[in-house]
């Protein structure tokens, strides 16, 4: 299939040229998969997408426009190749755009992306959720238990008129498990799931269940927190990586080049502790984030951004690279496998504080990544002389970004489970309110 | 029924052979459709500030076209579903579709569900905006609103207007022969600055749209309205300060603040949630659930609204529902599932994003009712609290209905006055003590502009919402940084 998508993309860029276009760069994709939700024992869901499409960007010297399609039939691809170049006329001239040239193209590497055996089809997958949610409805005070099973495959080709032309194939399977528990007001549902390009690789689907379980069922009887009042705040592993694409979002050039960013002026400065490094390896095999090139064909490298605490650059594509008088650094397609260094502290010693709170749980959209004011509706535990005392639901948690990296310490407890990990967190005194 | 040949012609057959094909590849199904759909989507857009160390404008624009489309086949059996989409319009694709759900979904032990009543309702236009301004003009409208927005305010560094619009063509065919075809059009204009000040940057936004022409919505009477709101939004940010926490009479302004009603009230009162038991509101059905005087309702009839439909993706006829009379819970938005589970009637609320997904029951057009307040009478008989008129964000957790809500235009009331603006807001709660404390309601029944957009289980959908001056009595806590 790949050498045919291949085919078309070049054609796509023919196309483009022959309609007047200077330079273009098409990228051509298919996939499908096959998703199951069982609930209560039974399938509730069935999907099976199929999808094709093409993305083509010309460029009429520094001028430029952007279409897609999904019709791959050269009556499409002239339409859009045609439509393309008659819009680009009309747009300002964008001299920080460009293509990238084969001095910044990456040798192909197998990153063990396709599991080489054949995807489990519908029943297999109905049957795995079928045992997960089963599993889940057993235990007592879980009213009801949702699973989800499913597996993908998708290709992809990207070519451009300086002659890159890279392709690209990967599979994905995941689990998922969900479970209802409480009844009225104290109703809690969480969710525990695992995916990997190999479904030899995944968690085994019974500790998948037990942990979305143990989650739901240790939220029960939450309640406020009664005087609002400053205490040391915790993360869990989970809102620890949410904290870290938070991170990630405001290192972009673009956003860096347009000033929306409160980090605007960080570079090669200490934003956290010396204990923190920040490392993205897109070259792991088998990893969910892994590729050896970005969207823009540009060869992609493990990179240190954060050495001992100190930035050391920013997520550069071409074009916001261009921007900054900086070469991009291969970021067009975001990070790749993100992971926030190891700490030197179990977590039992970490949580180890007279009063503090363990969030489980973050609601809302109170990340300013302009200002870096923070302020989130959150969920957790209240800790007690190290222990875990309460469920807590129903406060928020404010203060500044910056002073959250800064106070940022890490447990021992790291595990790689997706494309961005980190161990739980210590994330500095902060103000809880409650309802 | 008649439809036009656009369709039909894509996949070479006539509406027997779609209606035979159909039936063929649903056979012992309950329910379900073949649902056909082309989108063709554009967006024009100019960002400009201050090139690094100078006064002169880098002026950045941008132009997209995306064409789309294809089919999604439905089976549906004892109100479970199995879904395959394809980029593709032809009718070995579809039989494929057919016989690997039927595979997976076997025959149902119940006949086919009756079908809807073709709706002749038409609450939007067949024009398509996508031919209607040329390129030149698209850009010149955004240069104005730029320098606008940058002659209105010194201090104005970043500026970004786009302009976006798209077309949606869908043809519904289900296996007893029903046929219905719609032309769905959509159009936005979005507007953001950022002002600087003293080395500090804040940023606002606005926007307006609907189910309409761009001519609509390019009159400078609008876009100046939303650039004011815009600049105002960032200018409150640079002089806001920290929002107190604690319990606290609420007073949410007309209009865009309904999203906390969408988000806490809306969501619940979806027929799936109620069936499957996951609403706090399953059981409530005829009881008091909120304070006397409060009327919700979810229209799809809206002229030119964005969340209008003249029917929905399952065929069945918008209309306005109500859902909550004053304070009883009298109604729950439907699909054709939910609605057999409860034994209720689809009230036309079955909607898709595009015909990559399987219908959900979704909300239209969100409101509250107004009440007989004025809003200057409500703020002047709150003590101490704190007003809001627009939030950026918010989330609703499915099990417990508890919101967390970030305030993005916020003021304080002391003594029956609105004083300072404040920052980092939030907004929490429950959503059933919040109804039971909205102790008053103004007469100034506002929608949002426009350009609400709706998120349910990785499905977006453009949806309208509103509300007048409303005050929440407690049942809300505000978490602040003060």
């Amino acid at each position: 299939m790949t050498t045919s998508y291949e085919k078309l993309a070049q054609q796509a860029i023919d196309l483009a040229k022959k309609a007047g276009a200077t330079d273009a760069i098409c990228h051509v994709s298919r996939s499908e998969s096959t998703e199951t939700e069982v609930e209560g024992g039974q399938l509730k869901s069935y999907e099976a997408p199929r999808e094709q499409g093409i993305s083509l960007t010309v460029f009429k010297g520094q001028k430029l426009a952007s279409v897609e399609g999904v019709d791959l039939s050269v009556e499409g691809l002239t339409r859009l190749a045609d439509r393309a170049v008659a819009m680009a006329e009309y747009t300002a001239e964008n001299p920080y755009a460009g293509l990238s040239e084969s001095s910044q193209w990456a040798k192909p590497v197998d990153l063990g992306k396709v599991d080489s055996k054949p995807l489990m089809d519908a029943g297999a997958l109905k049957a795995l959720a079928e045992q997960m949610s089963a599993r889940a409805s057993a235990v007592k005070g879980v009213t009801k238990g949702t699973c989800y099973a499913s597996t993908s495959y998708g290709e992809s080709v990207t070519a451009n008129s300086n002659g890159l032309l890279v392709s690209g194939e990967g599979t994905y399977t995941s689990l998922t498990a969900s479970a209802l528990v409480g009844a009225g007001d104290d109703t809690f549902m969480a969710y525990w799931g695992d995916a990997q390009r190999y479904a030899a690789d995944l968690e085994p689907w019974e500790s998948i269940v037990d942990e979305a379980v143990r989650r739901s069922l240790s939220m029960l009887g939450a309640a406020p927190i009664k005087n609002p009042r400053e205490m040391p705040v915790f993360f869990d592993e989970k809102m620890s990586t949410v904290l870290l694409r938070q991170f990630m979002s405001g290192i972009g050039g673009d956003a860096v080049f347009n000033k929306s960013t409160f980090l605007k002026d960080a570079l090669s400065t200490e934003i956290f502790n010396p204990n923190i490094t920040i490392t993205d390896d897109p070259l792991v095999m088998r990893g969910l984030g892994s590729r050896y090139c970005d969207s823009q064909g540009v060869a992609m490298q493990k990179r240190e951004l954060v050495t001992q605490g100190v930035l050391n650059e920013w997520l550069l594509t071409i074009g916001s690279g261009n921007k900054l008088g900086l070469p991009s650094n291969g970021f067009a397609s975001g990070t790749s496998n993100l992971t926030l260094s190891n700490g030197f502290m179990t977590r039992d010693d970490l949580l180890n504080v007279e009063e503090g709170f363990l969030v489980t749980g973050l609601m809302g959209t109170g990340a300013n990544i302009m200002t870096g004011d923070y302020s989130c509706g959150a969920q957790g535990f209240l800790i007690k002389d190290g222990k875990i005392d309460r469920p807590i639901k129903g406060v928020t948690i404010a203060g500044h970004l910056s002073d959250m990296f800064k106070a940022l310490t890490q447990a021992d407890d790291l595990k790689v489970r997706g494309a961005t990990n980190a161990p739980t967190c210590y994330v500095g005194p902060m103000k809880v309110s409650a309802a | 029924m008649s439809v036009t040949n656009d369709f039909l012609d894509r996949f070479g057959v006539n509406a027997a052979a779609a209606t035979n094909l159909v039936a063929d590849s649903l056979k012992g199904a309950d329910d379900g459709e073949l649902f056909c759909e082309e989108i063709w989507d554009e967006a024009v857009s100019r960002s400009s500030q201050p090139k690094p160390g100078s006064t002169d404008l880098d002026v950045q624009t941008s132009s997209s076209y995306s064409e789309d489309g294809g089919f999604g086949l439905r089976r549906v059996v004892d109100g479970n579903y199995g879904y395959q989409f394809a980029t593709d319009f032809s009718t070995s694709a579809i039989k494929e579709a057919g016989s690997n759900l039927n595979a997976v979904f076997g025959v149902s032990p119940h006949t086919l569900f009756p079908a809807p009543q073709v709706s002749a309702q038409s609450f939007y236009g067949s024009a398509n905006p996508l031919t209607e301004m040329s390129y030149e003009d698209k850009f010149a409208l955004l240069e104005q609103v730029d320098n606008y927005a940058r002659a209105q305010d010194s201090r104005v560094r970043r500026v970004t207007v786009a302009l976006i619009g798209s077309m949606s063509k869908v043809l519904i065919v289900r296996p007893d022969g029903f046929m219905c075809e719609d032309i769905r059009p959509l159009v936005q204009l979005r507007i953001s600055v950022q002002i600087e000040e003293n080395g500090r940057t804040e940023a606002g936004s606005s926007a307006l749209g609907g189910r309409t022409t761009y001519a609509d919505i390019i009159a400078d009477v609008h876009w100046k309205h939303h650039v004011g709101v815009a600049l105002s939004a960032a200018n409150n940010m640079l002089n806001a300060v920290p929002c107190p926490s604690g319990e606290m009479p609420v007073v949410l302004g007309p209009g865009w603040a309904g999203v906390l009603l969408h988000e806490a009230i809306g969501h619940p009162l979806e027929g799936d949630a109620n069936a499957e038991k996951t609403s706090n509101f399953h059981n409530k059905m005829g009881q008091m659930v909120a304070a006397k005087g409060v009327t919700i309702v979810d229209s799809g009839m809206d002229q030119n609204a964005r969340g209008a439909l003249n029917f929905d993706d399952e065929g069945t006829a918008t209309e306005k529902t109500t859902l909550i009379e004053d304070g009883k819970l009298v109604g729950l938005m439907h699909d054709r599932i939910s609605a057999r589970k409860l034994g209720a009637v689809s009230t036309g609320s079955g909607r898709r994003e595009n015909f990559r997904f399987p219908v959900l029951p979704r909300m239209r057009n969100t409101y509250l009712e107004n009440g007989q307040m004025t809003p200057e009478d409500i703020i002047s008989q709150t003590q101490n609290g704190v007003y809001i008129t627009d939030f950026s964000g918010g989330s609703v957790q499915s099990a417990t209905g508890q919101f967390v809500f970030n305030a993005k235009f916020a003021f304080l009331i002391e003594n029956g006055k609105l004083t300072k603006p404040l920052k980092g807001a939030t907004l929490m709660g429950d959503p059933y003590k919040a109804l039971m404390h909205m102790d008053m309601i103004g007469n100034d029944l506002a929608y949002d502009a426009g350009v609400g957009m709706c998120g349910k289980q990785g499905q977006s959908l453009p949806v309208n919402l509103g509300q007048p001056t409303l005050r929440l009595m407690g049942g809300v806590a505000v978490g602040g940084t003060a």
